[in-house]
C-alpha cells in the first residue's frame, strides 16, 4: 500500500515537472517548490543529525575535544550581526586552511605528479603522439607571459584540442540528461502504468 | 521552409523526444550493444584481482537525481564483486546515498545469501567528503562506531577482523563524478581503485583512468548496460539502451538541422545585404 502511494506521488511529481515542456504552469511551480523544500529539509535534518551524532553526543559524554568544532560552528553564526562579523573569520579561516591542506595532500600526487607522468609515454603509436602533442599545445595556451605571436600556431592547436574536449563533454552531458529522461519514462511506464515491454 | 524550421515550436521537439524515448521502451528495437574495450578491461580488473574472501569497499555515493545512471551500475558491478565471494563493506559519503545502500544490502542478502556482519557490512553516512575519506585512510576504525542501522560495530565479526583500510583489496566507487574520493584513497598502498560515474562526469574522471590510477572505469547508463551484458544479467540499463540510442539520434538530427538552418539564414542575409 505504502509503495503504491509512493509511486503515485512520484508519478504526480514527475508529470508536474514534465508539464513545463508545454508551458510554465502552477502544477510545475508547486512541484518545483516541493523539490526545493524537500531537499532543504533533508539537508537540514541530515546536518542536525550530523552535529548531534558526530560532535554533541561525544562532547557531553566526555570527549571534550568535540567542543572545539561545536564552538567554531557556533561562531560562524556571528556573520548575521554586523558588529561581530569578525568572530566568524576565525572558524572560516580554519575551514579554508584545513580544506586546502586536505586537498593539497592528495592532489599533488593524484592530480599533478601522476597525471604529468602519464603524459610521458613512448612515442611509438599515432595515439601516443597525438596525446603528447595536444597536451603540450593545450598547456601552451595557458602560458600567459608569452604573446600569441611568440607561441605561434601551437596555441591555435591547443585551442582546437580544448574545443574537441568541450564538444565531448557536451556530448556526455546530453547522454546523461537523456539517461535521466529515459529513467523517468521507465518509471512512468513500468512502475506507475504497469505496462510491459512489448506494449502489454 | 527554412523559416518554418527556424521558428518551429520547441514543444514539437519535446514531443518528438518523448516519442523517441518511449516507443523503444515499449517495443524494443533490439539495436546491437557492442561491449567497449574500456568496459571489458574494467570487468577483467574485478575478474582477475578479486578472490574469495578479499575485502572490497563499495562506495554508494549518489542521490535520486543520478539513480537512472548509477543504480544499474551499482547492481551490475556489485553483483559481480559478490559473485567472486568477496567480503563487502558499503560506505556512503553523500547524504542521500543511504537509501541505495539499504536497497543494495537487501539485494546482496537475498541473491547471494550474504550474512550481514560476517561477509557484508553497511556503514552510515559520514560528513565531510574529502576529509571523511582522509579519515578512512588515516584511521578507518576510528571513523565509525555504529553501522547504517545504528548497531554497534564491535558486535560484528567482519568489523573485528578489519584492522585498517590497508586490509582492503579494492575500492569500487559508484558516484556522480567528483574526484574528491580519489585523492585520499589513492594514498592507501596496494588499494585498487575502480569507478563508475555519470556520463556528464566522464571528462573529469577519464584522465585518471587513462593514467592508470584507476583499474576500472565505466560511464553512465551505457556503461551499466554493457556491464549487465558482460555479467549475463541484463537489467534496467540494457533495457533502456534502444531508447537512449534513439534519443541521441534525434539530438544529432536536431544539431544538424539547426546548423544547416543557421548557415542558410546567414547566407540569405549576406545575399540580401549585397543586393542592397
Amino acid at each position: 500500500m505504502n509503495e503504491t502511494i509512493g509511486i503515485w506521488i512520484g508519478a504526480f511529481l514527475t508529470l508536474g515537472l514534465f508539464s513545463w515542456m508545454y508551458k510554465e504552469n502552477a502544477w510545475f511551480r508547486i512541484v518545483e517548490n516541493v523539490f526545493v523544500g524537500a531537499s532543504l529539509g533533508h539537508l537540514a535534518v541530515t546536518g542536525y543529525q550530523n552535529v548531534m551524532d558526530i560532535a554533541w553526543k561525544p562532547a557531553i559524554t566526555g570527549k571534550y575535544i568535540m567542543w572545539l568544532p561545536l564552538i567554531g560552528g557556533f561562531m560562524l553564526f556571528s556573520r548575521w550581526f554586523k558588529k561581530y562579523t569578525w568572530i566568524s573569520r576565525v572558524p572560516m579561516g580554519f575551514l579554508v586552511g584545513t580544506t586546502a591542506a586536505v586537498v593539497m595532500n592528495g592532489a599533488i600526487k593524484a592530480q599533478l605528479i601522476e597525471q604529468a607522468a602519464a603524459t610521458m609515454m613512448k612515442l611509438t603509436s599515432i595515439n601516443n603522439i597525438i596525446f603528447v602533442v595536444l597536451t603540450i599545445a593545450a598547456t601552451t595556451y595557458f602560458l600567459f607571459t608569452l604573446q600569441s605571436k611568440q607561441t605561434g600556431p601551437i596555441v591555435n592547436l591547443g585551442k582546437y584540442a580544448m574545443m574537441i574536449a568541450f564538444g565531448a563533454t557536451f556530448g556526455q552531458t546530453v547522454m546523461s540528461r537523456i539517461s535521466l529522461f529515459t529513467g523517468r519514462m521507465q518509471f512512468l511506464l513500468f512502475q506507475w502504468l504497469k505496462l510491459t515491454p512489448g506494449g502489454g | 521552409m527554412l523559416e518554418k524550421l527556424n521558428n518551429a515550436d520547441i514543444r514539437i521537439l519535446y514531443v518528438l523526444m518523448v516519442i523517441a524515448a518511449t516507443f523503444p521502451l515499449l517495443w524494443p528495437i533490439g539495436l546491437p550493444l557492442p561491449i567497449s574495450e574500456q568496459v571489458k578491461a574494467s570487468y577483467n580488473a574485478i575478474e582477475t584481482n578479486i578472490k574469495q574472501n578479499d575485502l572490497v569497499f563499495i562506495g554508494v555515493d549518489f542521490e535520486p537525481t543520478q539513480e537512472a545512471e548509477l543504480w544499474p551500475q551499482l547492481l551490475a558491478v556489485g553483483r559481480h564483486v559478490a559473485s567472486k565471494g568477496a567480503r563487502i563493506v558499503l560506505v556512503n559519503m553523500i547524504a542521500g546515498g543511504f537509501r541505495y545502500e539499504e536497497r543494495f544490502e537487501e539485494v546482496l542478502i537475498k541473491q547471494f545469501d550474504m550474512k550481514y556482519g560476517v561477509n557484508l557490512l553497511a556503514l552510515p553516512f559520514s560528513a565531510g567528503r574529502e576529509a571523511a575519506f582522509q579519515s578512512i585512510v588515516a584511521d578507518f576504525k576510528g571513523l565509525y562506531k555504529v553501522d547504517l542501522h545504528g548497531k554497534t560495530l564491535t558486535g560484528f565479526p567482519l568489523w573485528n577482523e578489519i584492522k585498517s583500510s590497508k586490509d582492503f583489496k579494492m575500492y569500487v566507487q559508484i558516484a556522480d563524478a567528483p574526484d574528491w574520493w580519489l585523492r585520499p584513497m589513492s594514498q592507501v598502498k596496494g588499494l585498487l581503485l575502480w569507478n563508475g560515474t555519470v556520463a556528464s562526469g566522464a571528462s573529469t574522471m577519464a584522465p585518471l583512468y587513462q593514467s592508470g590510477q584507476m583499474c576500472g572505469f565505466i560511464i553512465g547508463m551505457s556503461g551499466g548496460a554493457e556491464y549487465e551484458v558482460l555479467t549475463k544479467r541484463p537489467g534496467p540499463a540494457a533495457a533502456a539502451m534502444d531508447a537512449q540510442s534513439m534519443g541521441h539520434a534525434l539530438i544529432i538530427l536536431f544539431v544538424i538541422l539547426g546548423n544547416v538552418g543557421y548557415q542558410m539564414t546567414r547566407r540569405n542575409e549576406a545575399k540580401a545585404k549585397k543586393a542592397r
